[in-house]
């Protein structure tokens, strides 16, 4: 086996061991008008507090 | 009749200029590059005819040239330019015809930065111009095993010659060519067609050649370029443009990377498909509200920052809809969104078929900024029934809605979408080939009719 395949194989791995960690965080499952609403009160929140 | 072996040069009978004589036997014809008289090689260089109409062309090689091709010295003794006019735009281009003592005669062509080696080529099948005009469909021959699909038709006549020929150039005759073009998955390296002969190397052409009662069968191949120019010590011109015999791309893991796409392909599916069916934690158990009811709140925890929640509506009508807004507030009472959804469902049958629109439900998801304890407030805006023109089932209202929550839960968005990457580098391989073939095809003159 050469060195690319190896090397082939080896990425494949990381990618899907990566994509499976991100997934587990539930990353792109929200919808996306949610989450456009939460990002914005949560910024609003936190524009409040460092004002306090 | 042929000439004398041992001839080495010659006078023209016609201006006198000495002429070395290089082409072996079989030379019937020589073409004085002084004066562009036809000589008869066969019978006393007596002049034939005056022969050249145009200025003599600037060429890449000149004749007495001699060098290596697929490892047999070849020496150029004649040149022609063509000229081919169609639909007011003239190509002009020159074979070189070239010998050798063991090998006989070819001709090399210099085209789109290639160095085209052709060759006489025995063989039964032929494609006819009128054959190839009158098709509904690009055709293809299969000769020795190998498949030729239609590449052009050209028409040509020859506007300048000189050197030694073993058939009489005229520029009087208009010689018709069909040419097919056969092509493989994968291409020989530079190196591999070096050391192959001229039969095996791909991709090749055929040429069905004629000119009045004669019919003759060329093949042609391209020539590693880089070993051509140094053995014949000549530059080759540079080109853009793919040449259909240009060598083939290789992909020398082609099939590793189809491999290892496909089983990307499955891994991260797999993986994704299994990971979307994880229901995670109920936070909030399954509850059923009477429309009547409405508004309600309800409160759910949520054990992590940042993890998915989805919260699932379900209504119980049928032929009926009813939209809902809802509001969400986190531990510090901010509200974080308000949206709405709805529910629907409509069924009956129609044409002898049942058919069913919508399921009665309904979900968000979102991302919850912080832990704690969230509430959510489910309010009606609108609702209605629907009744079938055509008749059929009663509609129900939506009289109940059934709400829960889980969070905790997996997506299988970034595996799927690893999936496609992989499916791209499965792809990959044979998609370059495709396209290949495409650029490669771009000069042939067939017209797919619509």
């Amino acid at each position: 086996m050469t060195a690319f395949r190896i090397f082939m194989c080896l990425l494949a791995a990381i990618a899907i061991g990566s994509a499976t960690y991100v997934a587990r965080t539930g990353y792109g499952g929200a919808s996306s008008d949610l989450t456009a609403s939460i990002r914005a009160a949560s910024a609003g929140n936190a524009l409040n507090r460092s004002v306090k | 009749m042929s000439r004398a072996a041992d001839l080495l040069a010659v006078n023209c009978t016609a201006c006198g200029a000495g002429l070395d004589v290089l082409g072996g036997g079989r030379v019937i014809v020589h073409v004085c590059p002084y004066c562009g008289t036809a000589l008869d090689a066969v019978e006393g260089y007596r002049a034939l005819r005056k022969f050249n109409e145009t200025p003599r062309p600037d060429t890449m090689l000149e004749i007495g040239q001699s060098g290596e091709i697929f490892g047999v010295r070849y020496t150029v003794i004649g040149l022609l330019q063509l000229e081919e006019r169609w639909g007011g735009r003239t190509w002009q281009w020159i074979d070189y015809q070239i010998f050798s003592p063991t090998h006989g005669y070819a001709w090399l062509t210099f085209e789109q930065g290639e160095v085209i080696f052709t060759r006489r080529h025995r063989s039964d099948c032929w494609l006819s111009a009128h054959s190839a005009e009158t098709a509904n469909s690009r055709l293809s021959v299969w000769e020795r095993g190998r498949r030729y699909v239609y590449y052009e038709t050209s028409n040509s006549r020859v506007i300048y010659a000189e050197g030694e020929f073993t058939w009489v150039p005229r520029s009087d005759k208009v010689t018709s060519s069909v040419s097919v073009l056969h092509l493989a998955m994968d291409g020989r390296s530079r190196a591999e067609a070096k050391n192959a002969g001229p039969a095996d190397c791909v991709p090749s052409m055929l040429t069905f050649s004629k000119s009045g009662m004669e019919r003759e069968v060329y093949h042609s191949v391209a020539l590693d370029k880089y070993a051509f120019a140094e053995s014949f010590g000549c530059s080759m011109p540079r080109s853009y443009r793919m040449h259909p015999l240009s060598p083939m791309p290789r992909t020398p893991n082609g099939k590793f990377l189809i491999w290892l796409g496909l089983a990307g392909v499955v891994l991260s599916a797999g993986i994704g498909m299994s990971l979307s069916a994880v229901s995670g934690d109920l936070v909030l158990p399954g509850q059923t509200v009477r429309a009547a009811d409405l508004p309600r709140e309800f409160t759910f925890e949520v054990e992590n920052a940042g993890d998915l929640v989805s919260v699932d509506l379900r209504g119980n009508g049928s032929n009926s809809w009813a939209t809902y807004e809802l509001e969400l507030t986190d531990p510090e009472d901010q509200l974080l969104f308000s949206a709405a959804r709805g529910v629907e469902y409509y069924y009956g049958r129609e044409g002898g078929e049942n058919w069913s629109e919508g399921d009665n439900a309904a979900q968000l998801k979102f991302h919850a900024p912080v832990a704690g304890s969230y509430t959510l407030g489910l309010y009606p805006d609108e609702s209605g029934i629907w009744t079938n023109p055509k008749g059929g089932p009663a509609p129900q209202q939506q009289s109940e809605i059934r709400i829960r929550a889980h969070s905790g839960l997996a997506s299988g968005f970034a595996l799927y979408m690893l999936a496609l990457g992989f499916a791209l580098l499965a792809a990959f391989p044979g998609g370059r080939h495709l396209l290949n073939r495409k650029m490669r095809m771009a000069g042939s003159d067939w017209e797919d009719e619509d």
